[in-house]
């Protein structure tokens, strides 16, 4: 069953109990996610049935095409701060057209899929924590149990296929915007012209350095999915609860995706 | 129901159109970072290289200065390194063509640039392997460069000579102001000068009164004038062999007197030779350094870099941990 | 048709079922009043294996649930119908789709059939006009009874009712009433009702059980309930003003 019961502990003694409560109970709680995952994951060729195709196409959209405004102004933005700082340094030497390959390989390589990561944990991973919360509190999860409908397949199952096959989307498009927008201050703040900086730009990156990035970009989309789905189930307390569910998820999202995205890169750049 | 369905359809479209430009952006950025150009024909060449020195794949290829291709490729051979490069146009190879890596910047990056050869020489074909040169690291052989300048300044005694040679020179020239010494005679003794002058003048006056035919041998004898000059030549010249055969004198001196001055312009001439042979043939560092115009071009490049390098060190020296790590990064 | 054994259940640190042992028979309405937090919902919820008990066990037919799985835990909630305390209807379905769930996701029945069969179930509670509206747009009491017809879409055997007239006002209080005892009637289902309104369970009822500290202090049907000696009981009337049979007017339903 994925709704936990309320649990009730004896109040701690001292700080080692204390610690050891909460390793548990972190170690329990990942636990719990991954075997959420694992059901979802099973139940992803279910997704091929019309029942759930409504609702991947939902989620799709909600996530991927209502997330392109926030995510044109980031791409954007990061790019230009990319070109500008690097590309200010790089003066000195009078090297500012490679501000074209720093941006493009930064982009590509981490920046692309660790903010369209950060954004989709935000805006959507958040989303789904407060609405899943939501069901949990207003018992709409339990009536689904009760009416035999699996809130794995029908909930998460969606969510997760839905950010499987945008955040690598997404992530495509964040590269794009974020190489424009450091084309944009080549341009028109050190000088560099938009073909020599796209010249640049497509001189060292190699399609190694897209394909790792989506590939990230997918692990990004199974953890926000995991980690938002989770913690909705996870709530208590109501309204509260939800606010809690949230909060947290955004924080886990954030740290996990630091550091799944540290190994990936170490995996593929030694 | 009829609402909810348009909405639906309108979802449907949004989406299918949003993954549909997405891929096509795959797809193309898939092409440009594969350096494919699928809608062009290109013109494969491969390489050998003893090692390549840090080139990429991606790297530029340029002939006569226009990058008309990029590495493709790059595969460990057990005698070298064999680079496979696409190019926009088939290069047009000759038997002479020269293929180098050169260093694109002093921060780093590599290209290959491609010398197709003189038109004079035999045309090949781009198709069979061709050997590249091995590639010159600019830092590594300025560094050994001044490092045989500096032995061999040091170490090998060009400086000692040098300085000795110069001493001794410097000396020469002192006496031969001073008058000292033969040399010095020569341009400050007035008298043999006078004596030689005379000598001339006077040999002058008399073959021009012979040609003239004034006076007889009678009157030559009679002349008192003539017998005086010619007693005096003969004095004069009687005078010069003597003190020459006695080492006196001027060009006795010069010849006789002692063996110093010699010896001095013997070794100063020998030292002398030495170095301008060397310079002349471009040995040694110096001597390359004036033969090899390409590496005086680039050393100078060279120490005029560092040195701006080294005057901005103190403020550069934060942005050179910068792109290190920057670029250690990747 | 629905037995606890010896039914313990500790949450958070209290006992909130304290070995309860009950019987609720085919086509009865048995309703089980009692203060909050006494422990109904929670009974409730045992019964379709939302809660598991922590000792005791609770058979449904021959089926004990709390031990049931995967496609037997399935097979005894299918003979179950549960209207929550606030519907839980999911909010971005429209009343249609929201009704017609359970067919569209475990059947293969097509749109159409779907549709004809959601129609006629919302008929049974007067809300076929709200086919394709929001929850947002809907009434509480509204709510409640299209979340009733999703309760009975897929033809129960028993319906689960968890305080049905919570926050409606009187007068929509006992058009509930009076649609549980039609249900109950039009389709011979066995109800049990979680109510603190004690207004509403001796008007339905057939038999009243009173849930006190997790245990069943009094089941009895609503003429002896009311008329029990118990002191809980007396005073659980009591305090809604219910002191003789004349206060209340059996059978709600038209």
């Amino acid at each position: 069953m994925i709704i936990q019961e309320p649990e009730h502990f004896e109040p701690t003694r001292n700080f080692v109990q204390n610690t050891g409560r909460h390793v548990l109970a972190m170690l329990r709680g990942s636990g719990r996610a991954m075997l959420m995952l694992l059901e979802a994951m099973r139940d992803i060729p279910h997704g091929l049935s019309s029942k759930h195709r409504h609702d991947i196409l939902l989620q799709q959209y909600v996530s991927g095409v209502k997330s392109l405004g926030v995510l044109t102004v980031v791409a954007l933005f990061t790019g230009m701060i990319l070109a500008l700082q690097t590309g200010i340094e790089l003066r000195r030497f009078a090297q500012e057209v490679y501000i074209g390959s720093a941006v493009t390989l930064v982009m590509l390589r981490e920046m692309g899929p660790f903010m369209t990561g950060m954004i989709i944990a935000a805006s959507v991973g958040s989303s789904f924590a407060a609405q899943i919360g939501t069901m949990v509190v207003s018992e709409e999860v339990s009536a689904l149990e009760v009416m035999s409908i699996k809130p794995v397949r029908y909930l998460v199952m969606p969510r997760l296929v839905a950010l499987i096959i945008m955040m690598p989307l997404l992530t495509v498009y964040t590269n794009v915007i974020g190489v424009v927008g450091g084309a944009i201050v080549g341009q028109t703040q050190l000088g560099v012209s938009m073909p020599a900086y796209f010249d640049n730009a497509t001189q060292y990156a190699q399609n190694k350095d897209l394909y790792v990035g989506l590939f990230k970009a997918v692990v990004f989309g199974i953890l926000i999915t995991t980690v938002s789905c989770y913690q909705g189930f996870s709530t208590t307390q109501g309204a509260v609860g939800v606010g809690r569910a949230t909060r947290r998820t955004v924080v886990i999202s954030f740290l996990v995706m630091l550091a799944v995205g540290y190994m990936i890169t170490r995996l593929f750049y030694q | 129901m009829k609402r909810s369905h348009m909405k639906e359809i309108t979802m449907e479209v949004t989406v299918g159109a949003f993954i549909f430009m997405i891929l096509l952006a795959l797809g193309f950025f898939t092409i440009i970072f594969s350096y494919e150009n699928i809608f062009a024909p290109t013109h494969s060449v491969a390489v050998k290289f003893d090692h390549v020195r840090g080139l990429r794949q991606g790297d530029n290829v340029f002939i006569r200065g226009v990058q008309v291709g990029r590495v493709r490729s790059m595969e460990i051979m057990e005698d070298g390194v064999r680079v496979h490069a696409t190019l926009d146009y088939p290069p047009n190879l000759r038997e002479d063509y020269r293929v180098e890596i050169l260093p694109s910047s002093l921060l780093g990056g590599q290209y290959i640039s491609l010398y197709e050869g003189s038109p004079e020489a035999l045309s090949i074909s781009y198709d069979q392997m061709l050997y590249g040169a091995t590639p010159v690291d600019i830092m590594e052989e300025t560094t050994a460069t001044i490092k045989t300048l500096r032995e061999s300044l040091v170490e090998g005694g060009i400086l000692e000579n040098l300085e000795s040679t110069m001493l001794r020179l410097s000396r020469i020239t002192e006496d031969i102001e001073a008058g000292r010494g033969s040399l010095g005679k020569i341009m400050a003794d007035e008298t043999l000068y006078e004596n030689i002058q005379k000598v001339t003048e006077n040999l002058n006056n008399i073959t021009s009164m012979m040609e003239r035919g004034e006076g007889t041998l009678g009157r030559l004898m009679t002349d008192e004038t003539v017998y005086n000059n010619l007693l005096e030549i003969s004095d004069n010249i009687s005078l010069i062999s003597r003190r020459i055969t006695a080492g006196e004198g001027t060009m006795g001196r010069l010849f006789a007197e002692d063996d110093t001055l010699y010896e001095d312009l013997v070794e100063s001439a020998a030292a002398i030779r030495k170095i301008t042979t060397q310079l002349a043939e471009g040995e040694g560092t110096i001597g390359r350094l004036f033969t090899d115009e390409e590496l005086y071009e680039e050393a100078k490049l060279l120490i005029s870099e560092i040195r701006a390098t080294i005057d901005d060190f103190r403020e550069t020296a934060p942005l050179t941990t910068f792109t290190s790590v920057f670029f250690g990064a990747f | 048709m629905i037995r606890f054994e010896k039914v313990t259940k500790w949450l958070g640190g209290s006992l909130v079922l304290d070995e309860v042992d009950m019987e609720i028979r085919q086509h009865e309405t048995f309703c089980i009043v009692g203060a909050s937090g006494a422990g109904k919902s929670v009974s409730l919820k045992h019964m379709v294996r939302l809660l598991t008990p922590d000792s005791g066990r609770i058979f449904v037919g021959d089926d004990c649930v709390n031990e049931a799985r995967g496609k037997d835990l399935d097979r005894v909630r299918n003979r179950f119908g549960v209207l929550f305390q606030g519907a839980a209807l999911l909010q971005w379905l429209n009343v249609g789709d929201n009704v017609g769930l359970p067919l569209r996701m475990k059947t293969d029945k097509p749109d159409e059939d779907i549709d004809r069969l959601v129609k006629e179930k919302l008929e049974m509670v007067d809300l076929v006009e709200t086919f394709s509206k929001t929850p947002y747009e809907l009434s509480g009491g509204m709510r409640k009874r299209v979340g009733l017809a999703r309760a009975i879409i897929e033809d129960p055997e028993i319906i689960l009712y968890d305080e049905p007239t919570s926050g409606l006002d009187p007068v929509t209080s006992r058009t509930i009433d009076r649609l549980i005892s039609r249900l109950k009637t039009d389709l011979g289902v066995t109800s049990v009702v979680v109510t603190h309104d004690l207004h509403s369970a001796l008007a339905i009822g057939t038999r009243i059980a009173m849930l006190h500290d997790g245990k069943i202090v009094e089941t009895a049907t609503p003429k002896e309930f009311i008329k029990s000696d118990n002191e809980i009981v007396k005073g659980f009337l009591e305090a809604q003003y219910i002191t003789t049979e004349a206060e209340w007017k059996r059978d709600p339903s038209p």
